[in-house]
C-alpha cells in the first residue's frame, strides 16, 4: 500500500504572548506542542491519534491541514509538502475541526454548495453532490435551515458533509464526536466506516478509547507532543501484562483461596479487592471452569465472574501512568 | 491566483450582503442624511453658513460616507469571521493563497464604498436648498478617485478588523473613528487651515483628508483644494501602508 501521509520529524513550538511586564524584561515563554513526531499512514487506512487534551493532536492536524506552520519538519500528503505547497495540498484534504466553524451567514445547503464552489466545482455537479450528501447524512429536511437552529449532532454531520463536497483523498477528523449523544456518535461511526470502505484515508484524533478501538486500523498514542506507541489496537493491548482480566466477585474473602489462585501457573497476578479478586491471566488459558470449582472447594459463595480484555485506556495508563481524561 | 475560487468568495459575500441590504442602507445613509440636513439644509437656511458651503460640504460628506461604507464592509464581517467560531476557516482551507482571501474582502469593501458614494451624491442634490453644483466633466478623475478611496477605506477596514479583538470594536470607534472624522477636512477645506499651521500639517496623517480633497478636486474644482499630485500621493501611500498592515494582520490571525 502506498503512503498517503508521511510525517517527518514534525515539531511546533508556540511562543506564549507574555504579559506587559514580562515583555519589558525580555522574558518570553515557549511551549512545545509537537515534539519531533514521525509516522506514515497508508492509503485507505483509518489512523488514530489517541491522547489526552493538550497532547499535541490538534496541533499536528493543524499543521497537516496547512493552518499552522511547523517549526521543524513537515508532512507530505500524497507526496505534496504541506508547508511548501499548501494550495496544492488543500485541494486533496478535508477537515472536520473540533470546534464548530460553519458559515453562520449561510444556510445548511449553502454551506455545502459554496464550499464546492470554492473548489471550482461546476454548478450542476455541486448541486447534485449537495443533495447526495444531505441524503446520506440524513439532513435532507434541514437543507434550508439556519445553522444556529441545528443540534450538536446535526452540526457535526453538516461539517462532515461539507468536508466531503470536493471529493477529498484524505479526511481529518479532529475529535469528531466530542460532546455528542450516543446515538449521534454511533451514526457518525457508521458513516466513517462507510467512507473507509469506499477507500477514503481517514486520520482521526480522539481521547475516547472506544472510538479509537472501534474505528482505527492503527493508533498512535501521543502524550506531551511525542508518540509513545504506535500499533494496531490489538497489538497495543498485548502490551498489558497477562493480557486478560478475570474478576471474581465473592460474598467474603478467604486467604487460603488467594494462595491457591496464586499457585495457578497461568495466573500472572492476583489483586485482592473489597469483595472481589482480580486476576491477570495469560490469554486463552480457559481457566473459568477450574476457577469456579476452586472457589467452591474453598466453600466461598460465588456472586459473579467477569472476563474482560484490556482497553486502550489500560494501555494508556500502562504507558504514561495516568488516565486519558486527567 | 485561483480566479474561480476568488469569484466564488465574492459570490458568497455578495449573497450575504444582499440578505443584509436594509442594514447596509441604514448604516451607510443615516449619517450623511443627518449631516446634509443639519449642516447643508438647516444651517444654510439659518444663514449660519454661506451658500458656497454646500460645495465644500458635499465632497466631504461623500468622502466620509465612502470611507465608512468601505471600512465597515470589511471590518464588521471580519470580526465575525475571525471571532470565536473562526467561520473563515472553511475559506482559508479553500485552494487559494490566504492573502487573496483578504484581498477579496478589499474588493468587496471597495464596491460597497463606491456604491455608497453613488447613493449620497444624488441625495445631496435633492436635500440641499437650491441643490448643489457638481462638476461631472472630469469623470475619468472621479472614477479613478472613487476606486482609490474605496481601496484605501477597505484596506483600513482590513487593518482594523485584523488587529482589533471583537470586544474592542466599540473602543476602536471612539479612539480611531472620531478623530478621523473631525480631523478629516470633511466640513472645511484643507487650504483654509493656513490660519492654524500645526493642524494643517497634523491632519496630513489622516487618509480622509486626501479623500475629501480629492473629491473636491474632482467634483467641485472651483473650491480651492490640495494639489492633485499630493492627493494622489497621500491616497497611494495610505493604500500601500494599510494593505500591507491588513494583509500581515490577517495572515497572523488565520495561520499560527
Amino acid at each position: 500500500m502506498p503512503a498517503m501521509l508521511e510525517v517527518r520529524n514534525l515539531k511546533k513550538v508556540f511562543s506564549i504572548n507574555p504579559g506587559r511586564g514580562a515583555r519589558k524584561s525580555g522574558a518570553s515563554k515557549t511551549v512545545t506542542a509537537v515534539d519531533g513526531i514521525n509516522f506514515t499512514v497508508n492509503e485507505g487506512e483509518v489512523f488514530g491519534l489517541l491522547g489526552p487534551n493538550g497532547a499535541g493532536k490538534t496541533t499536528t492536524i493543524g499543521i497537516l491541514t496547512t493552518r499552522i506552520t511547523p517549526t521543524e519538519g513537515t508532512g507530505f500528503i500524497a507526496g505534496i509538502d504541506v508547508a511548501r505547497e499548501p494550495i496544492r495540498a488543500k485541494r486533496i484534504i478535508a477537515v472536520v475541526p473540533q470546534k464548530m466553524n460553519l458559515d453562520l451567514s449561510l444556510k445548511v445547503r449553502e454551506n455545502l454548495t459554496f464550499h464546492a464552489a470554492y473548489f471550482g466545482m461546476a454548478k450542476k455537479t455541486r448541486e447534485e453532490r449537495a443533495d447526495e450528501m444531505l441524503e446520506w447524512l440524513q439532513l435532507k429536511d434541514r437543507a434550508n435551515d439556519r445553522i444556529d437552529r441545528l443540534s450538536g449532532g446535526m452540526t457535526q454531520r453538516v461539517m462532515i458533509a461539507r468536508a466531503l463536497m470536493h471529493d477529498p483523498r484524505i479526511l481529518f477528523l479532529d475529535e469528531a464526536t466530542v460532546g455528542l449523544d450516543p446515538q449521534s456518535r454511533l451514526l457518525i461511526w457508521e458513516k466513517i466506516k462507510d467512507l473507509n470502505r469506499k477507500g477514503l484515508t481517514i486520520i482521526l484524533t480522539t481521547h475516547h478509547m472506544e472510538e479509537a478501538d472501534e474505528l482505527c486500523q492503527r493508533v498512535a498514542v501521543i502524550d506531551h507532543g511525542k508518540i509513545i506507541a504506535l500499533d494496531t489496537p490489538g497489538n497495543l493491548k498485548k502490551m498489558i501484562p497477562g493480557g486478560e482480566v478475570i474478576e471474581i466477585h465473592l460474598a467474603s474473602n478467604n486467604d487460603p483461596l488467594l494462595a491457591t489462585l496464586n499457585a495457578i501457573p497461568e495466573v500472572q497476578r492476583v489483586e485482592p479487592l473489597d469483595g472481589m479478586v482480580r486476576l491477570y491471566v495469560t490469554p486463552g488459558s480457559k481457566l473459568l471452569t477450574r476457577l469456579v470449582s476452586i472457589v467452591e472447594d474453598h466453600q466461598c459463595e460465588l456472586l459473579d465472574v467477569r472476563v474482560s480484555h484490556p482497553t486502550l485506556e489500560n494501555v494508556f495508563i500502562f504507558l504514561t501512568g495516568k488516565g486519558l481524561r486527567e | 491566483m485561483n480566479f474561480t475560487t476568488f469569484l466564488a468568495l465574492m459570490r458568497r459575500d455578495t449573497l450575504v450582503a444582499m440578505r443584509d441590504i436594509t442594514s447596509f442602507l441604514v448604516r451607510t445613509l443615516a449619517q450623511p442624511i443627518f449631516l446634509l440636513f443639519i449642516f447643508g439644509n438647516v444651517m444654510t437656511r439659518m444663514s449660519l453658513v454661506t451658500g458656497g458651503f454646500k460645495e465644500i460640504l458635499v465632497p466631504g460628506v461623500t468622502a466620509l460616507t465612502m470611507l465608512f461604507a468601505g471600512m465597515q464592509a470589511v471590518t464588521l464581517p471580519l470580526v465575525l469571521d475571525l471571532g470565536y467560531t473562526k467561520e473563515i476557516e472553511d475559506r482559508v482551507l479553500s485552494p487559494i493563497g490566504v492573502h487573496f482571501i483578504a484581498l477579496e474582502k478589499m474588493v468587496m469593501g471597495t464596491l460597497h464604498s463606491i456604491l455608497s458614494g453613488l447613493l449620497v451624491l444624488p441625495l445631496a442634490k435633492v436635500m440641499l436648498p437650491g441643490g448643489v453644483s457638481l462638476n461631472l466633466h472630469q469623470w475619468e478623475l472621479t472614477i479613478a478617485l472613487a476606486v482609490l478611496i474605496g481601496l484605501v477605506s477597505s484596506a483600513l477596514g482590513l487593518t482594523i478588523g485584523s488587529y482589533i479583538r471583537p470586544e474592542k470594536v466599540g473602543l476602536m470607534f471612539s479612539l480611531i473613528v472620531a478623530p478621523i472624522i473631525f480631523f478629516g477636512c470633511t466640513y472645511y477645506p484643507w487650504v483654509a487651515l493656513y490660519r492654524i499651521p500645526w493642524m494643517k500639517k497634523l491632519v496630513l496623517i489622516n487618509p480622509l483628508v486626501y479623500m475629501a480633497e480629492g473629491l473636491r478636486a474632482a467634483i467641485t474644482p472651483s473650491i480651492p483644494h490640495m494639489p492633485l499630485f499630493w492627493i494622489l500621493t497621500g491616497l497611494t501611500v495610505s493604500l500601500v501602508l494599510f494593505t500591507w498592515l491588513g494583509l500581515t494582520g490577517f495572515y497572523r490571525r488565520v495561520i499560527d
